[in-house]
């Protein structure tokens, strides 16, 4: 596919922003290949046996996708909101695939050598749980699926998570260990 | 209820229980869920989960990102053994640091965002470093090193500061409102002194300002958000810096927006840093509002005079989270104040200084930390403070010019760094080692100085009594122009903003129709540049539009300014040319209402130097009147809508003046008072609707003048009296609030000529007369600066004449003695033989038009008749 151009990034945003729910669908998949280009391309460069930098990620793909002239500060937040989403993605569809392999099933979604160091064996166990046991949460709370996707996945700060979901700080907080009790629960009972 | 509704109670009785104190926890469910058995029992399974899950087991590390807060102490980084951590911010981790080799004490920060992308960027990263190591202040706690670890990541080496975040150091020693001033101008020291070395800090906050045990400032993290800035080898550094690492709360209205952040960004930072000093609170606080809320009251809401804000209780919270009650007693007692009379000690100067530092335009508040440093200390001497309050001086004219002053200075400030800048950084590019800051800097450099000769631009218009230093910017911008303009041959952006800043340089050199500096060869010059540039430009690449852009304009202002010092056929070329670039530009599909504007406002030009009858002109009255219409034709055609916009109804305006002009020209009095009323009617909305411009009130005045000679041709000299009176009343107070504006002395000496007009038709010839004196005297005035001034001289040929008829129609008074008749026969002889002095010397230089030769046989006919002869 061609690259976007940062132009349209920025529309996107700009629809987003003003409350329009199908340029989030526009938008994910163009963060998704993004984020994973460059996440391959990281760990290319990389010694193996390191992980990656997820803000690094998604600040790299925000100066790439996003037209830098024209942007809104707000913008940028929807653009963090929506890379966090994205990361959460790339990594448990990297997950399954590994767990997948490694249990000797079929559906393969991703050739492994692209992302083969992306996550490891541990890891992608775990990633593949907490992914069920968020989609359980999204159920009971939505917000609280969210405010995870951005501290964890996207590696955002509590400011930042704020910023890209349009809540206060404290709010964040509070989902966030809303969150924890319920994961923690679920996760342990499933262990 | 519903699972959903069971749902959310859930989570809000999770919310609020799980703030409470563990042992209060019981009590409070014991209350909350009294009927609701399933409903506690899941919140109770919650809350375990909540107490006995660790965070780390759920969420493991998946992200490098987070190593830098887990880097042990007692590691190693590069040759700095770590110590312990000694605090950690949304940039990273601070720990405190020893150099092994030399034992010394540093603390050390690992930046948690600031991955290095790309080996440029660590190239730049490194040579940006030099930069900020040469700040050497006293207060300015110094850059030592910057590296990277093994991982990746960046750090940065400081000389190690034990002290306190300055909001604590002064809360903690109840310092008094002078005691916090003292140590705020250590502040504002530094923070002038590294804008004199080019860096603005950008993150100015109370975490990020130190103060030590002996009371001694220490700025924090200096330049470090530039220096972390990676801009991907693009331009806009200094935007997209502000947006990476901004604090919403301490952000300026600029950095929210993504506009330029500057020095002016440090200013609106001192002025919340001040603010939070003396009243204990931020005047945009977080508290509950989401960030979009708190950037939005950042850019929209005024904040408080801090008097008023110290007279209320608030809820503050704090960094971490806690919420802290605050009283006016607990403010004022930090203070050693009783509440009302801290109110009443932060009320006035202090109030105005905090203010002004936070006005949300950049341009409106102090022109340099300098400036608000004074104020400060002006305030402590007890002298009166500069700036002054909003809403009383905002539309007062004089406050528009003091400020303008004070940017104009601060202006001239930093072009003379610029130029500095530059011839450091001809020396870097020399050695390739700098190449690559060399060339960041001069791409800062030239955003800087196309900014500046832009703002000088606009700070000049209009500008009075700072002649001297108006001259010197002009001549520093001017050398810093010629040396952009010899190091960037290969640059077409570089090269249009160059030819911008020319054609600007050339508006504020002698802009023929605005105020000026009245050197019109000097601006010819400059305007020529700017045209050779763009047309080379355009001849490459026939598709930049900026550049047809710069080229039309270029084009019209040269046309201007060959019209005022007489080649009339050069004006009428430069013209043709410059609507041939408008017309292009605005045959393409993608052109809006502007580049009709443009077009249209290309053909009065166009008309005005073939036959505007009250220009410099070729006098083809009827080419010129083609060129009206033409205009009245596209300005009618453009969209319903966009007729309420303001530029459109003032081009509107422009349009029915000139065609009245015409028809007054050819006798169609008639019709042309028609044109002039409609033009007098969208000026006087304009002015309703702008009432504090000059330019609107200047035109409204123009435009009772012109109406008032049209009444006068057509022989109602009573509504010219009317017209006239209220034009030179607008001119009167025009000049009298910029006396030294050129523009301002010329329309008023032209408001007393017309009024001698309605004078002498109503027959009360002394008063008239009196109105031709006053006349003469503005456009001497003149003269004396501009000798080449064309027009002027003409007004002034124009207004002798004028004089010298009323002084024969004296003479032939039979009531009058025959000494009175001498004398003004006297007097009338004399000033025609000047008058016609003048209009020998323009005929020489090719101006002159039928007009003059009318007034000459009219001015000699008085004279004849009244028994005289020349």
């Amino acid at each position: 596919m061609t690259a976007p151009s940062p132009h349209d990034v920025t529309r996107l945003l700009d629809s987003l922003r003003g409350g329009d729910r199908a340029a989030l669908d526009a938008l994910f998949p163009l963060v998704y290949d993004e984020l994973r280009r460059l996440a391959r391309r990281q760990l290319a460069r990389e010694r193996p046996g390191h992980t990656f930098d997820s803000v690094a990620l998604v600040n790299e793909a925000y100066l790439k996708l996003v037209d830098q002239d024209g942007v809104h500060l707000q913008n940028r937040a929807h653009f963090f909101g929506v890379s966090a989403r994205a990361m959460r993605a790339i990594l448990v569809d990297h997950a399954r695939a590994r767990n997948a392999a490694k249990r000797g099933g079929g559906g393969v979604a991703i050739p492994l050598d692209e992302v083969a160091e992306l996550l490891s064996d541990e890891q992608a166990e775990h990633v593949e749980r907490l992914d069920d046991a968020l989609a359980e949460l999204a159920g009971a709370n939505e917000e609280a699926t969210r405010v995870v996707e951005c501290l964890y996945f996207g590696g955002l700060t509590l400011d930042e998570t704020a910023e890209a979901l349009g809540m206060s700080v404290a709010t964040v907080r509070r989902r966030w260990g809303f969150a924890k009790a319920w994961l923690g629960r679920t996760l342990q009972a499933g262990a | 209820m519903t699972g959903a509704d069971v749902r959310r109670r859930v989570a809000d009785l999770f919310d609020a229980v799980v703030e409470l104190d563990p042992s209060d926890r019981a009590t409070f469910l014991d209350h909350a869920c009294r009927d609701e058995p399933a409903v506690r029992r899941e919140v109770e399974a919650l809350l375990a989960a909540f107490e006995g899950t660790r965070t780390d087991a759920l969420f493991p590390t998946l992200f490098r990102a987070d190593h830098a807060a887990m880097l042990a102490v007692g590691q190693r980084v590069g040759p700095y053994r770590l110590v312990r951590e000694v605090g950690e911010g949304g940039m990273g981790v601070v720990f405190e640091a020893v150099r092994e080799d030399v034992g010394k004490t540093v603390a050390l920060k690992l930046v948690r965002h600031g991955r290095l992308a790309s080996p440029e960027h660590l190239r730049r990263f490194h040579l940006e470093q030099r930069v900020l190591a040469r700040l050497e202040h006293a207060n300015i706690a110094r850059l030592l090193d910057a590296g990277v670890t093994d991982s990746g990541l960046p750090y940065l080496v400081m000389e190690y500061v034990e002290g306190e975040p300055i909001d604590r150091y002064c809360d903690a020693r109840r310092l008094t409102v002078e005691q916090r001033l003292g140590i705020f101008g250590q502040v504002c020291d530094a923070v002038q002194y590294a804008h004199r070395h080019l860096v603005v800090h950008r993150d100015l906050k109370p975490s990020n300002i130190a103060v030590t045990h002996e009371g001694v400032v220490k700025l924090l993290d200096f330049g470090i958000a530039t220096l972390l800035a990676d801009d991907g080898g693009t331009d806009g550094r200094l935007t997209r810096t502000g947006m990476a690492m901004l604090t919403p709360e301490y952000a300026a209205p600029e950095q929210v927006r993504g506009a330029a952040v500057t020095t002016a960004s440090d200013v609106y930072a001192l002025g919340l840093l001040l603010f939070e000093l003396l009243t204990g609170r931020r005047p945009f606080r977080r508290e509950s509002r989401s960030t979009p809320e708190l950037l939005r009251a950042v850019c929209e809401e005024e904040p408080e005079p801090p008097s008023r804000v110290v007279r209320k209780t608030h809820t503050e919270s704090r960094g971490d989270g806690a919420r802290e009650p605050l009283t006016p007693d607990e403010i004022a007692d930090a203070r050693r104040m009783a509440p009302p009379r801290l109110g009443r000690r932060l009320a006035g100067d202090l109030d105005t200084i905090v203010l002004h530092a936070l006005r949300k335009e950049p341009e409106r508040r102090y022109g340099s930390v300098q400036a608000l440093r004074e104020d400060v200390d002006r305030h402590l001497a007890g002298l009166p403070v500069r700036a002054r309050g909003d809403s009383l001086s905002y539309r007062s004219r004089k406050f528009v010019r003091r400020h303008r002053a004070a940017v104009a200075a601060a202006a001239l400030v930093l072009l003379t760094l610029a130029a500095g800048v530059v011839a450091t950084v001809a020396q870097a590019r020399r050695a390739e080692a700098e190449r690559a800051i060399a060339q960041q800097r001069f791409r800062d450099m030239r955003s800087l100085a196309g900014a500046l000769v832009s703002d000088v631009h606009d700070v000049i218009v209009d500008l009075p009594g700072a002649l001297p230093a108006r001259a010197t910017l002009v001549t520093r911008a001017l050398e810093h122009l010629r040396r952009l303009d010899r190091q960037a041959s290969d640059d077409p952006a570089l090269q249009r903003e160059i030819a911008d800043a020319y054609v600007k340089l050339g508006l504020v050199q002698g802009n023929p129709t605005g105020a000026n500096l009245g050197d019109l060869a000097a601006a010819r010059a400059s305007f020529a540049r700017a045209l050779s540039i763009a047309q080379a430009l355009v001849a490459t690449d026939s598709t930049d539009r900026a550049a047809r852009r710069t080229l039309a304009l270029a084009h019209e202002k040269l046309s201007d300014a060959d019209a005022w010092v007489g080649d009339l056929p050069q004006a009428v070329e430069h013209a043709r040319h410059a609507l041939e670039q408008w017309e292009r530009l605005a045959a393409d599909g993608s052109a809006g209402v502007a580049a009709q504007r443009a077009v249209a406002m290309s053909h009065i030009k166009l008309g005005d130097v073939l036959g505007n009858p009250n220009l410099p002109s070729l006098s083809d009255t009827a080419a010129a009147t083609t060129q009206y219409r033409e205009a009245l034709a596209l300005m009618r055609a453009v969209p319903g809508d966009s007729l309420r916009d303001w530029t459109t109804r003032r081009l509107l305006a422009l349009v029915h003046e000139r065609l009245g002009a015409m028809l007054s020209l050819a006798g169609r009095h008639a019709e042309a008072i028609a044109q002039f009323e409609q033009a007098t009617g969208i000026r006087e909305g304009l002015v309703r609707e702008r009432g504090a411009s000059v330019d609107a009130v200047r035109d409204l005045a123009v435009a009772h003048q012109l109406l008032c000679e049209a009444q006068l041709a057509g022989g109602d000299d009573t509504g010219a009296l009317a017209r006239c009176t209220r034009s030179l009343a607008l001119y009167e107070s025009l000049h009298a609030a910029d006396p030294r504006n050129t523009q301002s002395v010329r329309d008023l000496s032209l408001g007393h000529q017309s009024m001698h007009k309605v004078l002498a038709a109503r027959g009360e010839l002394s008063a008239s007369l009196a109105q031709l004196e006053r006349s003469a005297a503005l456009s001497r005035q003149l003269l004396a600066a501009q000798p080449d001034n064309v027009p002027v001289r003409h007004d002034l040929a124009r207004g002798l004449l004028f004089a010298s008829a009323v002084h024969a129609t004296l003479a032939a008074r039979p009531a009058a003695t025959p000494a009175g008749r001498s004398a003004q026969r006297q007097r009338a002889v004399a000033t025609y033989e000047e008058g016609q002095r003048i209009l020998a010397w323009l005929h020489e230089r090719g101006q002159r038009s039928s007009e003059d030769s009318v007034l000459l046989a009219r001015a000699r006919t008085a004279l004849v008749g009244g028994g005289a002869g020349p």
